[in-house]
């Protein structure tokens, strides 16, 4: 979505592209950001580079989460980046954990928090205990942690922050890189054009656990990420929530694009929107034509050597894996997807409230 | 043992600048270390780098704290890093200015060279990185290195078209240096950043008073304020600037929504404002605003 032009006046031509704009954003994400709160609890002045996207989603699920918190950290980007000594960044109480261990602590902080309850030492308020990582605290070094945590059924919200690869010692691959991706430990040369394995699927493995609760969400799609976090903090027992966050180094990517590759990766079926409740699977983002994959690709520097045979190859995944989980997903009926239409947005004159405010602003008639 | 220390900003080539004027020594036969100084810091942030060159070899790894040269890649960086610290009396400045240089100068300088880096480097490298441009004004102002060591390191550095842009920087910046000696009138004038959010609410301590506390002063399990990162204000990591149209803003919140850094923010009037203390420029709300609200623009320079 590139800028307009800025001495461009003609109003009624604006209003033409901005509709299209706003339907392609959905109107169903501006409907989110108004719920969202104008609190910080991922304060600013944290060092993460310019157009972090786990800085973004971060702060969008710590606005959802509200107050009433208790977080782990794992060491990672988004610890280092909020806590340099004398300073941080957080607005909720916050510990900083080893890289292996957050959801063994979180684990405790809940076990010692029905514990005081029990004593009569604190009242019986909801306080939602939260982990967080990123994909090689919990798909590498974290993942026994993290297995036993689900097994023993604490009742606590896992959050992953999928950057792809171990971003905060400099770009080493993890078991979460994507086929195909360059980086330091999985370089590129004349033969491969990186990482050799597919990405590990950290949904089947939680979901493998048998727990209540776990879906995947992009910065891109607030509303979807926002739902899904309100779901995880009620749902009784463990609940495991995989985000995707665009990392500018680490992908080779300029900082004002990466909301805008989280929402390729959505749209490409690379990184589906879809959530395990109760072992029932629900696409909530479902399209009927997938964006090819090399739109997706293309963009990113740690693909640059991928040649058409690998854009090929993961392209037909692509296509397998969405298939097999929309058929998942027809499966348990009753479900409604989350989507723009399904949003209270539309008044019955079919012009969604944004378009609206748009329009009036623009003093264009009804 | 001269001990020379650079300051910039993560991306413009500090790190480089301390290794090409070590290699340069080197290929004449000196000893010399060149080495990065690591914090949490990423991409745009303050980062320093060290230089020490000898007649005999330097053992030592630390970083430098009571520099004999100062070098400042970027102009903003005098607002928010204390550049000077612990530079020796009589010790020597080369900073990147469009400015007048002799405000720069203060009590207990020796000498100071100015150059403007970031039109130099914008003209023949067509990017504000300052690294080899600060290199030319440092050898103007003493001669550390010969200006002919300092371009084959930077031929062995740079290859092909690079090379020669860096090269021709180099030597553009050497002619056009200015050199001031200190004549006991002139203090350095610190020009303050223009915060449209001024008076706001300080969360923790300075961050200068904070630093000082040392870990053992705390008491046990001790929290630091919390949100006090925004005594950390990032917006000096910035090179463009959104600018918001408000004849397009629906006000539907995106450019909020989507800022990494908190940076936009909502006036009673609805509309949305840019906060420049946190803004780091990365260009999502202007890449994602609905309307076409919102356009980058190059900051300028202070
Ligand atoms: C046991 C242990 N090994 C290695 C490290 C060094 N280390 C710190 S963060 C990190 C990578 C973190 O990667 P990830 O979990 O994907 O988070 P990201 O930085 O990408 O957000 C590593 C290897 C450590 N702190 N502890
Ligand atoms: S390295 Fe990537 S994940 Fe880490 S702070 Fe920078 S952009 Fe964010
Ligand atoms: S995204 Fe654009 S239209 Fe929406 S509030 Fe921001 S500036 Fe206004
Ligand atoms: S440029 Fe980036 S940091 Fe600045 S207001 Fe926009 S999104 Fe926030
Ligand atoms: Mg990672």
């Amino acid at each position: 979505m590139k800028s307009l032009e800025p001495g461009d006046k003609n109003k009624q031509q604006i209003v033409t592209k901005c509709k299209e704009r706003i339907n392609a954003m959905s109107d169903a994400n501006v409907y989110a950001v108004k719920t969202m709160t104008s609190k910080e609890y991922f304060a600013p002045g944290h060092r993460a580079c310019s157009g972090c996207g786990q800085a973004v989603a971060v702060r969008m699920v710590q606005k959802t989460l509200g107050r009433n918190v208790v977080m782990a950290s794992a060491t990672g980007c988004m610890e280092v980046v909020s806590s340099p000594f004398p300073q941080s960044s957080w607005q909720v109480p916050w510990i900083h954990v080893a890289f292996e261990n957050a959801a063994a602590v979180a684990s405790g902080i809940e076990a010692g928090l029905k514990a005081l309850r029990r004593k009569g030492k604190i009242d019986g308020r909801k306080i939602t205990v939260v982990a967080m990582a990123g994909d090689g605290g919990t798909a590498d070094i974290g993942l026994q942690a993290l297995s036993g945590a689900l097994e023993r059924g604490h009742d606590f919200l896992y959050v992953c922050y999928d950057n792809e690869a171990y971003m905060n010692t400099g770009v080493q691959r993890s078991s979460a890189t994507p086929f195909g991706a360059a980086t330091t430990t999985s370089p590129a040369g004349s033969v491969n054009s990186g990482q050799l394995t597919w990405k590990k699927n950290m949904m089947r493995i939680t979901a493998a656990h048998d727990i209540p609760y776990a879906a995947t969400a992009s910065p891109s799609h607030p509303l979807d990420l926002v739902n899904k976090v309100k779901k995880g903090m009620e749902i009784e027992g463990p609940a495991y929530l995989h985000v995707l966050s665009p990392c500018p180094p680490g992908w080779g990517i300029s900082a004002e694009n990466s909301i805008q590759l989280a929402r390729l990766a959505v749209e490409t079926g690379i990184f589906p929107l879809y959530e395990i409740e109760e072992g029932k699977h629900r696409m909530t983002m479902s399209t009927d034509k997938l964006v090819p994959v090399e739109q997706y690709l293309k963009k990113q520097g740690r693909f640059r050597r991928l040649s058409p045979e690998m854009m090929e190859m993961i392209q037909e995944r692509v296509r397998k894996e969405w298939q097999e989980l929309k058929e998942k997903s027809d499966l348990s009926h009753g479900h409604r997807p989350i989507t723009a239409e399904n949003f209270l947005l539309r008044s019955p004159e079919g012009e969604s409230e944004a378009e609206k405010i748009f329009r009036v602003k623009a003093g264009a008639p009804a | 043992m001269l001990e020379i220390r650079f300051h910039g900003r993560g991306g413009q080539g500090a790190v480089t600048s301390a290794e090409l004027l070590a290699q340069a020594a080197i290929e004449e036969g000196k000893y010399a270390r060149a080495f990065p100084s690591f914090g949490p810091e990423r991409r745009g942030a303050p980062v320093s780098a060290f230089c020490r060159i000898d007649d005999k070899p330097v053992t030592l790894r630390t970083s430098i704290d009571s520099p004999d040269v100062v070098v400042v890649l970027d102009p903003s960086l005098f607002n928010a890093v204390d550049v000077t610290r612990g530079l020796k009396k009589d010790g020597f400045l080369v900073i990147n200015t469009k400015k007048e240089s002799k405000q720069f100068m203060f009590e207990g300088l020796k000498q100071l060279a100015a150059v403007n880096a970031t039109q130099i480097a914008q003209e023949i490298l067509n990017r504000p990185i300052t690294n080899t441009v600060l290199l030319g004004a440092l050898i103007r102002l003493m001669p550390i290195v010969k200006v002919d060591s300092l371009i084959s390191a930077v031929q062995t550095r740079f290859s092909g078209k690079i090379a020669n842009l860096n090269v021709q920087a180099l030597e553009r910046a050497y002619q056009e240096t200015q050199v001031l000696s200190n004549n006991g009138e002139q203090t350095l004038e610190l020009v303050s950043p223009k915060n449209e959010f001024a008076g706001k609410e300080k969360v923790g301590k300075a961050a200068k008073e904070d630093l000082d506390y040392l870990w053992t002063e705390l008491s046990p399990g001790c929290v630091v304020q919390p949100g006090s990162s925004r005594d950390n204000h990032t917006g000096d990591w910035r090179s463009c600037l959104p600018v918001i149209q408000k004849e397009r803003c629906i006000q539907c919140g995106l450019c909020w929504a989507f800022c990494p850094d908190a940076a936009q923010v909502q006036k009673p009037d609805g509309y949305f404002s840019v906060d420049l203390d946190y803004c780091k420029g990365c260009g999502i709300c202007a890449m994602e605003c609905p309307t076409g609200a919102i356009h980058m623009e190059k900051e300028l320079e202070l």
